[in-house]
């Protein structure tokens, strides 16, 4: 979900992935931190799909 | 030649914006940007600059200290004009009321958009870049970055108006009007390529801060690492509580990315809470920061960027009003100006910087090829 949310904020340029996570960060997502194993808790969905929403950006996947 | 600079110190708005003119001469100006001491009548400076550059887009905010090639000043006005090599087009909005639900910031990317005939979200961040001047005493500038990063990829970088440290009231100038809680903002097209600096004299260290308690809108934090936060910024920087703001300077919090970091400084304490100059949200995780020598840390950072860019015509250079007076007090402020002295510069000292969010003690700088 999140490495969809930064691939669609980024449009295939790929020297803007980073710029979009700091973007997350100062919202208080840690990009970084979020891998596989992380629990996909309400609170994080939660914030990511609003995040999405604020970039205007519709996400496929669920988690 | 790409840019054009000039300062001048005149003792009236005529004759300065007069000096200027003449200094920027029969340059084919396709921007104009300026940063003007609070000395400079704020509230008719805007209107006297437009009237001097007629059907020029011109923008610019009130300072606590100017920067032009080679100098940092005070009381002056500083302009770069930019030529028709770096500004293949430009448009310049203004974003009010930020203290209000209603602020302006998406009408005034509607407005880009309609004038580039595209979407900002589809702008090229390779062709196009941004710049922003902020109300520094708004309290806005985390909202007003965030959602600029909603609407587009381009990257906009700026700085938040000053007063001298007044902290009574600051302005925001754009196309001959002046403004306040209200954000300037330029899109330019750019026929050369640009590139972005942020230099910060700072290195991170292992301690860890996590901000458990804060009060975001106000930049107050109340806890760290679940402790009163001037408690726990006191262990951390290895003081006594009661001589913790003595280290605030020298020791700020950065917010870590990779190998690089944020900075958000504090301000001063308010019982155990401490105010910072930029809101830090809860469960943030920060580093406590050591400081270095910011002359050698600028001179290498441009450096790094001279190699890699290969020239450099023209750099704007929004440098935190907290440098400036580090710079003040150990008497280098001729060593910075030097450092510039090669190529085209202007700036200001400012009360906050903007690149990606909105930071403290940093310099952030836009330079031209």
């Amino acid at each position: 979900m999140i490495d969809e949310l930064i691939e669609k904020k980024a449009q295939g340029n790929s020297f803007q992935i980073n710029n979009i996570k700091m973007k997350l960060m100062f919202k208080g997502i840690m990009p970084d931190e979020i891998t596989d194993e992380t629990t996909d808790t309400e609170e994080l969905i939660s914030k990511i799909e609003s995040v999405a929403d604020q970039f205007n950006i519709s996400l496929t996947t669920n988690n | 030649m790409k840019v054009k600079t000039a300062y001048s110190k005149k003792e009236n708005v005529k004759d300065t914006v007069k000096d200027i003119k003449e200094q920027i001469g029969n340059f084919d100006t396709r921007f104009l940007l300026f940063f003007a001491s609070p000395a400079m009548d704020p509230e008719n400076i805007s209107a006297a600059v437009q009237d001097g550059f007629s059907g020029v887009p011109t923008m610019g905010c009130s300072t606590s200290g100017e920067i032009v090639t080679g100098k940092m000043l005070d009381q002056s006005l500083v302009a770069m004009a930019f030529g028709p090599e770096i500004i293949s087009d430009c448009k310049i909005e203004v974003a009010e009321n930020l203290n209000s639900d209603n602020n302006q910031i998406d009408s005034a990317f509607d407005s880009f958009g309609s004038y580039f005939a595209a979407s900002t979200h589809d702008l090229s961040p390779d062709h196009y870049l941004g710049m922003v001047l902020i109300d520094g005493l708004s309290l806005q500038e985390e909202a007003v970055n965030d959602r600029i990063g909603d609407l587009t990829n381009v990257t906009f970088v700026g700085g938040s108006a000053g007063d001298d440290l007044a902290f009574n009231k600051t302005y925001v100038y754009a196309n001959g009007k002046t403004y306040s809680d209200a954000a300037a903002l330029v899109l330019i097209k750019s026929g050369v390529k640009f590139d972005f600096l942020k230099t910060q004299s700072f290195q991170a260290t292992e301690k860890d801060v996590v901000v458990t308690k804060a009060d975001e809108s106000k930049r107050k934090v109340f806890e760290i690492n679940n402790k009163p936060a001037t408690q726990a910024y006191a262990e951390l920087v290895g003081v006594p509580e009661g001589k913790v703001a003595d280290t605030f300077f020298s020791h700020p919090v950065g917010l870590v990315f990779q190998d690089d970091f944020f900075v958000r400084s504090p301000q001063r304490t308010d019982g155990n809470g401490i105010y910072f100059y930029c809101s830090i949200k809860e469960g943030m995780k920060l580093k406590i920061l050591d400081s270095g020598n910011i002359l050698e840390y600028t001179r290498n950072a441009l450096n790094r960027k001279k190699d890699e860019m290969g020239n450099i015509s023209a750099i704007v250079n929004f440098n935190c009003i907290l440098r400036t007076l580090e710079l003040k007090n150990k008497n280098q402020t001729e060593g910075y100006g030097d450092i510039f002295k090669s190529v085209p510069t202007v700036g200001f000292s400012t009360y906050g910087e903007s690149y990606i969010g909105h930071i403290n003690q940093t310099s952030t700088m836009v330079l031209f090829q």
